[in-house]
């Protein structure tokens, strides 16, 4: 049989890892590059471009250009707040529809999208191992509901992977920590990545790494981090004189990227200066941003990580000197604010030893091998994070399986007819910790049906809910006075049949084919965009050594090559990058200097 | 290593002969050849754990064997057996953790015990002591009053200050109630074993009324709690 591989399926980054001489090791793609962005870009040809490639496109095709689809992946329509379709890609559904992603008029579900994610994973393993892969271990936010969990191994199913297991990303994280450790520690792994929040607290013991208590928020990370920046620095251009760019995609592409970059910098220095050169062809955008502007800016959506790890302290019955250890996971508890809300909220300085992007992955590895029976002395025993109940008479939720309750779990339920021969029962299955069964997550509906005719509350059905390793809820009815036991079909309002949604993954495919003048567009546009980013970044470094008219020539061919590119003008483009090109020599040659000069600067003895 | 399922248990239906290596086994798990037991389902969560059948167990030890039977049963020890296997490890598993989770909170397993023990006698009114019920009144009522506070937005900061200082009182006081009522039930734990007739009848009355005590208290404890959070 085939390797099992361990996959972190994020957020804005995906890791690929497997066990190699014992030791849990990330696999690296051709390029060498060991996490591959979560970003799918359609346009050019048959298959769309997916990882480092995709992100390339994002300025230049922002439309299709899809990133951070995990916020959508097992949601409805009815989900999703406007604040959350905040992508430069559209997003469509409404009310009990599935959310999906519309490219060139074809509709795409989440979980499609990222299984064009995880066939470069498998590809790129593949390449690695020189054999095929088609198992994997697959890690989910540990505050996923029973919706998001099915779409994520569906994910994998389209992607031509058997899923073996759903793990949680803190336990993983937390396995990649202990394993080599004999520890015996009550340890929290608080996870901060970009889309998606967790604390889980567990007990590891002699191997065991059993999980305590876990809660989070599945819409809160470093994208809300990044879309406050950006809100900040558009009201910035606003005041500065570059008019209201909100609007303007291409545009918002190019600061988001800017905002990214700044946050990151951030986290290790203490000021950066934000630079979007030519953000028209009149308006050169400068702001110097030092971290405590940016703490101000953001404290409040940090602050927002506090109330689940009380929580998660009070569910485990611990208070904070309980726990020896905090470890943190995630690219975004890199940002020194995040680290010091810890400490405060722990009590103690965060453990900062394991790689905040890697460890999902490598965790992932980990139990792929106690899957497979390669390591024996480890066994994981995760909770499932919300309460599982049914909605009952008035509109309330019945809850039988609480929240925390270490899986996999089995409860029963008997159920009964409220009239006289009544023949069919409809049961509402909720997740969620409020009162209100509406305020929670309807899984769906099932159906209790060929109940045989009785007066009633005469009839007895039993169901009984089981909760699996992966954290997904089976459920079976069975007619307690004839002894018959069905398996329940919960129709579930986000469950796309497997026909449809392998229709759509058919007309995808047929949809993508070559097609020689789009094949042309997307070289020119790639071509353009090297040259655009070239050019700025030259402009960055010495466009004080420039003339005026110069400047001004350049700024025209830069805005003429961006209209072009907004028009899908293939011609247009080629021409507009060659006279780009012929505008920037002198540039050219003055980067060359000035790099020189860097290198001659940056010599050890040289000041 | 072979995984039988084995559906054999002697004639009192406890003890299951495995059928692999004949050893007799009460449980989950034949450790003689080490092979899942489909057990009889006339067994206790206490029996489960190997824990003796009483209201005060050692948590340490509690612990320490669900621990050991989980790494037999678990699913994830079986993935590769055939699917009747993997079906029986689901179904231990989910009983065991269901037997830990009872076993392990005070309430809960006396609760527990005393449905094993009264062999489902009538339950007795859900009263708890008049003076509990006035504390879990008056602290309700606090509750009540704080969590009209959380609701409105922008709280003025002193009184939430005020508002935690108070509720972290009430905590305090609503787990010194309930050590005192597990004093009690450590009182009635002495002899237990030993206890027969009307002697264990009385206690299990008593201790009834005790797991009603732990009932409100549990409740107060997480509504302080979610308050605690809703505030700070």
């Amino acid at each position: 049989m085939s390797r099992i591989i361990g996959i972190d399926l994020g957020t804005t980054n995906s890791v690929a890892a497997i066990i190699e001489g014992g030791k849990p090791v990330v696999i690296a793609d051709a390029d060498g590059q060991r996490l591959t962005p979560s970003v799918v870009a359609f346009g050019g040809g048959e298959e769309p471009v997916t990882g480092h490639n995709a992100n390339r496109q994002r300025i230049l095709n922002p439309k299709k250009t899809i990133y951070s689809v995990k916020r959508f992946i097992g949601r409805r329509g009815s989900d999703i707040k406007d604040e959350d379709m905040f992508v430069s890609y559209p997003v469509s559904g409404s009310g009990e529809e599935p959310v999906s992603i519309v490219v060139d008029d074809k509709r795409y579900l989440p979980e499609e999208i990222s299984a064009f994610v995880l066939k470069k994973l498998k590809k790129d393993a593949e390449r690695y191992l020189g054999d095929s892969v088609d198992r994997a271990v697959i890690t989910v936010p540990a505050y996923f509901n029973d919706a998001q969990r099915n779409a994520t191994k569906k994910a994998g199913e389209l992607a031509g992977l058997k899923v073996e297991r759903i793990i949680n990303e803190p336990t993983a994280a937390s396995l990649a920590y202990g394993i080599d450790k004999k520890l015996n520690a009550t340890i929290g792994v608080y996870d901060l990545g970009g889309g998606t929040f967790d604390i889980s607290i567990l007990d590891i013991k002699q191997g065991v790494f059993q999980v305590l208590s876990t809660c989070g928020n599945t819409r809160l990370g470093g994208d809300d981090i990044d879309r406050r920046l950006i809100d900040f620095l558009l009201s910035r251009i606003a005041a500065g004189g570059g008019g209201d760019q909100s609007g303007n995609l291409m545009v918002l592409s190019r600061i988001r990227e800017e905002a990214e970059k700044a946050k990151c910098a951030l986290s290790f220095q203490e000021e950066v200066e934000i630079s979007i050169p030519f953000l028209t062809s009149s308006f050169s955008f400068k702001y110097k941003l030092t971290r405590k502007e940016f703490e101000e800016l953001v404290r409040d959506i940090i602050d927002r990580t506090r109330k689940p790890c009380l929580q998660a302290m009070m569910d485990a019955k611990l208070t904070r000197d309980d726990i020896d250890e905090v470890i943190l996971v995630g690219g975004s508890t890199r940002i020194p604010l995040v680290q010091q809300l810890v400490e405060e909220i722990f009590g103690k300085k965060p453990n900062r030893s394991i790689n905040p992007d890697e460890a999902v992955a490598l965790g992932a590895a980990i139990q792929a091998n106690v899957m497979s029976g390669l390591i024996s002395n480890l066994l994981l025993l995760d909770v499932t994070p919300l309460s599982l109940g049914i909605e009952t008479y008035g509109g309330f939720m019945n809850v039988i399986i609480p929240r925390n309750t270490t899986i996999p779990t089995r409860a029963g339920e008997l159920f009964t007819t409220a009239v006289d021969d009544q023949s069919a029962v409809t049961i509402q299955v909720l997740q969620g910790e409020r009162q209100m069964a509406s305020d929670n997550w309807s899984l769906g509906t099932f159906a209790l049906e060929d109940i045989t005719p009785a007066p009633a509350g005469v009839p007895r059905i039993g169901v009984q809910f089981t909760i699996d390793a992966d954290g997904i809820l089976h459920v079976l009815a069975r007619d307690v006075n004839t002894g018959k036991e069905t398996a329940v079909h919960m129709k579930s309002t986000i469950d796309v049949p497997q026909d449809q949604v392998e229709k759509m993954v058919l007309d995808s495919i047929e949809h993508g084919k070559e097609d020689a003048a789009k094949k042309e567009l997307f070289d020119a546009k790639v071509e353009a965009d090297k040259v655009l980013t070239a050019t700025r970044k030259a402009l960055n470094k010495c466009s004080h050594l420039l003339k005026e008219e110069e400047k001004s020539l350049i700024g025209e061919a830069i805005s003429r090559t961006e209209a072009a590119i907004s028009r899908n003008d293939t011609a247009g483009i080629k021409e507009s990058t060659t006279e780009l090109n012929q505008a920037t020599e002198h540039l050219a040659s003055l980067l060359l200097g000035e790099t020189a000069r860097e290198v001659v600067e940056k010599k050890p003895g040289h000041k | 290593m072979v995984h039988k399922v084995l559906e054999h248990h002697d004639d009192n239906g406890r003890k299951v002969k495995c059928l692999s290596c004949g050893s007799p086994y009460e449980g989950f798990f034949c450790f003689d050849c080490h092979s899942l037991l489909s057990f009889s389902g006339d067994m206790d969560y206490f029996a489960m754990l190997d824990v003796e059948k009483r209201p005060v167990i050692d948590p340490a030890r509690l612990k320490e064997n669900f621990l050991k039977l989980s790494e037999y049963v678990h699913p994830d020890k079986y993935y590769n057996s055939s699917h009747d296997v993997q079906e029986l490890a689901l179904k231990s598993s989910s009983l065991l953790n269901k037997a830990y989770s009872t076993l392990k909170d005070p309430k809960e397993r006396i609760r527990y015990l005393i449905s094993i023990e009264s062999d489902r006698e009538a339950p007795v009114s859900k009263h708890a002591s008049a003076e509990t019920m006035e504390f879990f009144i008056d602290a309700s009522d606090i509750c009540s009053e704080i969590d009209r506070f959380a609701k409105k937005k922008g709280g003025d900061e002193n009184l939430t200050q005020d508002h935690l200082k108070k509720l972290h009182e009430l905590k305090e006081e609503t787990w010194t109630r309930w050590e005192r009522v597990l004093r009690e039930v450590a009182e009635l734990d002495k002899e237990w074993l030993t206890d027969s007739g009307d002697n264990r009848k009385t206690k299990v009355r008593r201790l009834t009324i005790l797991s009603h005590e732990l009932s409100y208290l549990s409740k107060l404890q997480s509504l302080i709690d979610e308050l605690i959070i809703a505030i700070s």
